[in-house]
């Protein structure tokens, strides 16, 4: 058996691509309770920046410094996709923290040999905007090892390996604490140093677990890892390391999300013929879109064209912070094309469906409540068939306020400071005074009157306290 | 058209209230309003602000509290008279304690106590909510309202016909109110920005949360006029001419318990000062102190404050009788009666003493006495005083914590919907020396914003609104207040955090305002040295020798590391130029080095001037008599007081007045009008502008920080105390001081490397010979297990008890005698206590981790072990892990180990420093002991630490900010400096910092000869 290990050091910093390197971007995790620098780029630690560091000081020190919380679930996600691509290598896949590990000792030959394969799967990493380190060892654990301490190593046989790992320090290979508390009570510091104990006092010392995952680490025990089987459907999310405004920005990391999802299906021998777009943005609920192909492919260049066409008629209603690219199926290489138009599921849905070819998607919206008070922010649009957020239920003082508003409050002519339209309004005595929104600086100040008109208009109509304006805001019935 | 407006929430109703009781106040007198009620959220913690406040511009206030019932309904209830109050106090009192701090329960059966108090029931803001005052009416009838609260949401008129016609249904009549948490409209935003702390969210989520106007504010009399029926608003009248009580109608009695029946506080007061003068002055009081005497008893008399005094002397004979040590500070503690009591050990006859500072006929406000105890001990004092006095009767003052900063700018920045990441960046610009004062733009663009963008502004805005709004209440240190009677009646009662413990909810400038007593029981650590020191020599305070020679020549080498004040780096620094060779000139010492002198500009004319450098002028006569001591240069702060008194024409009472003042200008201003009268009173008496304007100056450098002599002489007392005990027993010193930390300037490492230094032979801890504590073994000092980072005081304890039936022999043997745990047992080890039973650290680190913790069932047959042979550690190493354990070593210094690496680099040691010229640029490293920001922050000052002595660095501004990472930092630090020496002391003044912690890391290396 020969087992690759793959370890990806930079994933946590490459899931928020990273890929331009001028902006200095750096993870942060808790430990000792302390928000601290997890790992950081190039660019971070030309300013200074270090793993460990406290991340109070390091914002202090590089205040442009874009951090972001280590997010164990997409580097999960991540690290499976890498599996997705290492399938094509080996069906023998099995994973540790940030590391992929395939036993390849049966394909070796299928792609001539390690160094022919190192070439071509390095090539692919560079394209999929993956940094990786490897190592070549008998078992997955000294693989795993090595492609950490020792990257590019490569031991073919079982008797030089404990040559080999004696002289890593202990804390590289466990976290077992209490065992490295007995090695710094006792002055040692290596594999080599440990595997020099006797074996029943160190048993009787810190239990018989490090002992067997030495013996596993040399091939001494058997190390049982279940193997990854890869998922069926492809789902990839990239946050933006800076907010991206225009469309047209987008192009580069939807490259990357579509080289990730050639390289899932290179590995399944798959096409894919529709996909699902999502843009995340601050403050602001999703832009979802679908992106069908006349022809199932795989190909990235056909795809990011057939979204550039899309992202060439979309208006971002506020800047980009995350990517997702869902493909919920796939088709194998050789099954026919689907129907674009045959759309599943219910009776609304497909009503929803044909609207929309025959109008424009963005045509047909749904509409929702919100919880503010300013009437013509109210209520605000959402996806036809539900708003992604519960409505609020309504302010009791809503019920005394009119269905019918104006697209934009209407000025109203004053006559001896009172207001007009279709003659003098004659205004109920109470008001309702709505002051709020300076948060966004769009504050509103206004005093809102029912008033009747000569010609029994009921109107509502507001006067702005700044300016001492009336305005004409709707129409009761 | 009148109006009182009932029913107000202040910043005491933590996060509602939007406007500080001053300001509501305030703007009720300006807007014409006949009163105003205080009603925060079950709390009357604000009221005496408003009280003040109200006092000042003449408004009338009313005294009442809001209550979120069990069931819903609020209710606000308000003191119509001195009974009501009570029944207020007790009300909220029961609420607060039954639920965790910050929180409060009350249901409507709780109502049943309250039988005054007029009432308002405040219905729900929705008018379409189920309302019931039913229950209400039926007990509040005769004195009860239901509230009419008109908003301005559009629902006013729902809300006004549905609440006539609760009225009708239940008799009661309507009164206008506005639930008012805000003095002006402007403080809008700041109100919504509390509503989203509160609810731990951002304004823009607050959806209907958020109050949908502004109109919960103190609104104009047209304003309301427009809004509510006339006879609503009258009725609110009628109800404010029913609440009478004022605040100054409480009669606060001091404790009488002290008094033996059958004799007058006044009587038994004379009859212990008698006593005490005996006792003190066995051969006769000299005259002056008689007079003296004569004087304070006879203002202490007509201020009635015989039972304070009484009080104090009761702890402070508590504290006598356990063997506690304790001290007298604080304004009324070094009068000639204080020491006559016991309470000061400050001969009066040697001292000035300015009794009207203390107690003044112009003033309402309590004497105060400060008590400083042995910090460990102190808990039995505060045990005594709650049993002495009973929980009703003494409690807690409380201590308002207010917005900082940094929490005013986190928390501003969360409800404003910033990032995390953002709030971190944002606070992170508010670190060190920024915790006080305003939050300022600078900081902001420093930290990557742009202060022109709306959002930064608003942020930037509101950070400073908040700034000082309370945030909860916290118990004060020590500030015990005890009343004759009960507290019950007086002031609500609140749980503290701290199991078990509850304060009131007036803090002390609360309990000032209204004259209630107070007594501080504070903690010193120094005093638990000195008794571990006393005791370990077999001798009292009063036996030790005064003006003792041998002592004043070690003190005017500043070889005082260790010492009471006088160790820390300026002090140390004054020693040599000023040479104290008596008591009074350590009391000098204490006052002079403080940021009032520094800062009034004080020091160096005072120094030039003892050293004959400088004449010693005086303007008159009068001034020579304030200032004839200190050499014409005012250094405490009572002689700011008596120049205004002696040169511009002040009472005793104006001039306490302007200490007041003093005190508060710089978080208040307000002192021009002091400044006015100064100067024209000294102009009147002839004294130059020039002069005048010194003085003022000097008072306002006093400001905050200046001492008063009696407290400098309290403080020199123990400074004396501690240098005796230096000087001549450095070893019981050493013991003492150890045994006390934390406390003091220095961490044991110093104060163990400096005893060697001074000749004392010091023993490393062991398992067969160390105390919890560490002790005496003949003249040497044997560290005690209580410096073993890790080890339990209980297996500590356990391991001495099982030592005394003999010696351990072997690890086993010590887990099983001592059933210590693996922790331990770690601990020891790696303290390297375990060498005669288990060999070197290694060795025993093996042996520890092997034993069995359990009881091994086959007992005595005993495991037959290989021995894996560990090599013990080298030098560099043992001396890290001594450091990592036991925070010391008694092995070389670090720094001895890389000297010839240093030296390599050119870094000289202290000792080299010390034989080259002044103006010498040398290169330098050392262990960063201590860094320190004093004052204006012109320079950090940072002592380093070599195997050969100390270096003091001074980092100028500009160096320090541009190398700022670097100076907080580095924990080996170099440094290429300019030496500055004059007088005995020595500075470097750094040109350039670097860091050179990597070299302590590399001796971390370990041998790697294992085999």
């Amino acid at each position: 058996m020969l087992w690759l290990g793959w370890y990806f050091p930079r994933l946590p910093l490459e899931i928020f691509g990273a890929v331009d390197e001028s902006i200095p971007l750096a993870v942060s995790r808790r430990w000792e309770g302390k928000e601290r620098i997890d790992r950081c780029n190039g660019a971070a630690r030309r300013r200074g920046i270090a793993a460990g560091m406290l991340l109070s000081r390091a914002l202090e020190r590089t205040p442009e410094l874009v951090v972001r919380a280590r997010d164990a679930e997409r580097e999960r996600e991540a690290l499976e996709a890498l599996g997705g691509w290492a399938w094509r290598y080996s069906s023998r896949i099995t994973f540790d923290p940030l590391l992929v590990l395939l036993e390849v000792g049966g394909s070796l030959r299928l792609f001539g040999g390690v160094e022919a394969m190192l070439e071509r799967m390095e090539g692919e990493l560079t394209r999929l905007g993956h940094r990786g380190y490897w190592a070549v060892a008998p078992t997955p654990a000294a693989a795993a090892l090595l492609a950490r301490v020792a990257p590019g190593r490569r031991i073919h046989h079982p008797r030089a390996l404990e040559a080999a790992l004696e002289p890593v320090p202990m804390e590289r290979f466990t976290r077992n604490a209490e065992l490295l508390e007995l090695m710094r009570q006792t002055g040692l510091r290596t594999i080599g140093d440990c595997l020099r104990l006797p074996r029943p006092e160190l048993a009787r010392r810190v239990g018989p677990r490090p002992a067997l995952l030495l013996d596993r680490l040399l091939g001494r025990a058997p190390d049982p890892r279940p193997l990854w089987r890869p998922s069926a459907r492809f789902r990839r999310r990239l946050q933006l390391a800076a907010e991206v405004e225009h469309a047209g920005a987008l192009r580069f990391p939807a490259r990357r999300l579509l080289e990730s999802l050639a390289a899932f299906l290179r590995g399944r021998d798959g096409l894919v013929q529709r996909l699902e777009w999502t843009l995340e943005h601050r403050r602001h609920p999703p832009t979802r879109f679908r992106v069908g192909a006349a022809q199932p492919t795989r190909d990235p260049d056909r795809l990011l064209q057939l979204l550039q066409l899309r992202l060439e008629r979309l208006c971002l209603p506020a800047p980009v912070i995350e990517l997702e690219l869902t493909v919920p199926r796939w088709h194998p290489f050789e099954a026919g094309g689907e129907d674009l138009f045959r759309a599943a599921g219910k009776e609304g849905e497909r009503l929803l469906e044909r609207l929309r070819t025959r109008l424009g998607a963005e045509a047909v919206r749904g509409m929702a409540l919100r919880a503010d008070p300013r009437p013509e922010r109210a209520w605000r649009f959402c996806a036809p068939g539900g708003a992604s957020t519960p409505s609020p239920s309504p302010h009791p003082a809503q019920r005394r306020q009119p269905l019918w508003l104006l697209p934009r409050p209407r000025r109203l002519r004053q006559r001896d400071g009172l207001p007009l339209h279709g003659g003098a309004l004659r205004l109920e005595p109470r008001c309702q005074r709505i002051q709020t929104g300076w948060w966004e600086g769009e504050e509103v100040d206004r005093d809102y009157y029912r008033a009747v008109n000569p010609a029994g208009e009921r109107l509502w109509i507001y006067r702005d306290r700044k300016s001492g304006d009336w305005f004409l805001h709707g129409f009761f019935d | 058209m009148d109006y009182a407006e009932l029913h107000c929430l202040s910043n005491f109703s933590f996060l509602r209230g939007a406007s500080h009781p001053r300001e509501l106040v305030e703007r009720a007198r300006e807007l014409g309003y006949r009163a105003l009620a205080i009603t925060d959220d079950c709390s009357l913690a604000g009221v005496v602000r408003a009280h003040e406040a109200a006092t000042t511009c003449s408004l009338k206030l009313i005294v009442g509290s809001e209550f979120r019932l069990e069931e819903g309904d609020r209710v606000v209830l308000l003191a119509a008279n001195r009974q009501d109050y009570a029944q207020l106090v007790r009300l909220i009192t029961r609420g607060r304690r039954r639920a965790a701090k910050g929180g409060y329960r009350l249901a409507r059966a709780d109502l049943e106590a309250v039988s005054g108090c007029p009432a308002l029931w405040i219905p729900s803001p929705d008018p379409a909510a189920e309302q019931a005052p039913e229950w209400f009416a039926e007990r509040f009838a005769g004195r009860g309202w239901l509230a009419v609260e008109l908003r301005r949401d559009g629902l006013d008129g729902e809300r006004l016909q549905r609440m006539e016609s609760l009225s009708k249904r239940c008799g009661l009549p309507l009164v206008a109110a506005g639930d008012v948490c805000m003095h002006r409209p402007e403080r809008r935003p700041l109100k919504d920005l509390l509503t989203a702390i509160r609810h731990r969210t951002t304004v823009a989520q607050l959806g209907w949360r958020l109050s949908m106007n502004g109109e919960r504010h103190l609104r104009p009399l047209p304003d309301l006029q427009r809004l509510y029926p006339p006879p609503l608003l009258a009725e609110t009248l009628r109800i404010a001419e029913r609440c009478r009580f004022s605040l100054d109608e409480l009669r606060y009695r001091y404790p009488d318990d002290v008094t033996p029946p059958g004799t007058t506080p006044a009587a038994f007061l004379r009859r212990l000062v008698e006593e005490g003068k005996r006792r003190r002055w066995p051969a006769g009081a000299p005259a002056k102190v008689v007079r003296q005497i004569e004087h304070e008893l006879q203002l202490i008399a007509e201020l009635e404050y015989e039972a304070y005094f009484l009080t104090v002397w009761d702890l402070v004979r508590f504290a006598r009788r356990r063997g506690i040590l304790c001290q007298g500070r604080g304004s009324a503690a070094n009068s000639a009666v204080c020491y006559c009591l016991g309470i000061t050990e400050v001969d009066p006859a040697r001292m000035e003493l300015l009794f009207e500072r203390f107690l003044s006929r112009e003033r309402h406000e309590p004497p105060d006495i400060d008590v400083d105890f042995e910090h460990e001990r102190r808990e039995e004092v505060i045990q005594y005083i709650y049993e002495k006095y009973g929980r009703h009767r003494a409690a807690l003052a409380a201590s308002v914590i207010t917005y900082r900063p940094r929490s005013a700018l986190r928390d501003a920045a969360k409800a404003l919907g910033f990032s995390s990441q953002e709030v971190e960046r944002l606070v992170a610009g508010a670190a060190g020396w920024r915790r006080h004062g305003a939050v300022e733009a600078r900081w902001l663009a420093e930290a990557g914003f742009d202060p022109r963008r709306a959002r930064i502004r608003r942020l930037l805005y509101l950070a400073n609104e908040l700034l000082g709004f309370p945030r909860h209440l916290s118990q004060h240190v020590g500030g015990f207040v005890i009343a004759r009677d009960t507290l019950e009646t007086l002031v609500p009662v609140e749980n503290a955090a701290m199991e078990g413990r509850t304060v009131i909810q007036w803090d002390k400038d609360d309990l000032e305002r209204l004259g209630l007593m107070k007594v501080d029981v504070l903690a010193l650590g120094m005093l638990s040295a000195i008794r571990r020191a006393l005791d370990l020599l077999g001798m009292e305070p009063q036996q030790i020798p005064s003006e003792d020679r041998a002592t004043y020549a070690m003190i005017q080498r500043a070889d005082t590391l260790g010492v009471f004040q006088i160790e820390s780096r300026a002090q140390m620094a004054m020693l040599p130029r000023l040479k104290p060779a008596n008591f009074y000139d350590l009391v000098v010492e204490v006052a002079i080095v403080r940021p009032g002198p520094i800062q009034g500009e004080m020091v160096h004319p005072y120094l030039r001037r003892r050293q004959g450098l400088e004449a010693v002028e005086y303007p008159s006569e009068e001034v020579k008599a304030v200032l004839e001591r200190t050499l014409g240069v005012p250094i405490f702060q009572e002689q700011v007081i008596r120049l205004a008194v002696a040169a511009a024409g002040f009472s005793a009472g104006e001039a306490d007045q302007l200490r007041r003042a003093m005190a508060a200008w710089r978080r208040r201003g307000g002192l021009e009008a002091w400044e006015r009268r100064l100067k024209a009173g000294m102009a009147e008496r002839g004294y130059s502008a020039e002069f005048a304007d010194r003085i003022f100056r000097q008072i306002l450098g006093f400001g905050e920080y200046g001492f008063p002599e009696s407290h400098a002489a309290s403080f020199a007392l123990l400074v004396y105390l501690s240098a005796w005990i230096k000087c001549h027993h450095p070893a019981v010193f050493l013991v003492a001081l150890l045994n006390s930390q934390p406390m003091g300037f220095y961490a044991p490492a110093q104060l163990v490397r400096d005893a060697r230094e001074h000749g004392v032979e010091v023993r490393p801890v062991a398992v067969n010979r160390s105390g919890w504590e560490s002790a005496l073994e003949g003249d040497a000092v044997r560290l005690g297990l209580h410096l073993v980072k890790g080890l339990s005081r209980k297996g500590a304890e356990r391991l001495v008890a099982a030592r005394r039936a003999g010696a351990f022999r072997s690890v086993e043997e010590l887990a099983r005698r001592a059933s210590l745990c693996r922790r331990d047992l770690q601990a020891l080890a790696a303290a390297d206590a375990l060498a005669e039973v288990a060999g070197h650290r290694h060795a025993a680190g093996w042996r520890v981790a092997g034993v069995e913790v359990e009881p091994p069932l086959l007992r005595g047959a005993g495991v037959a072990e290989t021995d894996p042979g560990l090599p013990p550690p080298g030098e560099a190493e043992s001396i890290l892990h001594d450091y990592r354990s036991l925070g010391l070593s008694l092995r070389r210094h670090p720094l001895a180990l890389l000297r010839p690496k240093l030296a390599e680099e050119g870094f000289l040691s202290s000792a080299e420093v010390a034989k080259r010229p002044p103006g010498a640029a040398v290169r330098v490293a050392g262990l960063v002991l201590v860094r320190q920001r004093p004052g204006k922050g012109n320079a950090v000052f940072v002592t380093l630490e070599d195997e050969t002595g100390r270096l003091n660095l001074i980092v100028w501004k500009d160096r320090a900010e541009r190398q700022r990472r670097l100076l907080l930092g580095a924990s080996l630090l170099g440094a290429w400096a300019e030496i500055q020496r004059a007088e005995g002391v020595q500075h470097l003044v750094v040109r350039r910092l670097y860091d050179r912690s990597a070299l302590l890391g590399a001796l971390e290396v370990r041998s790697r000869d294992f085999h």
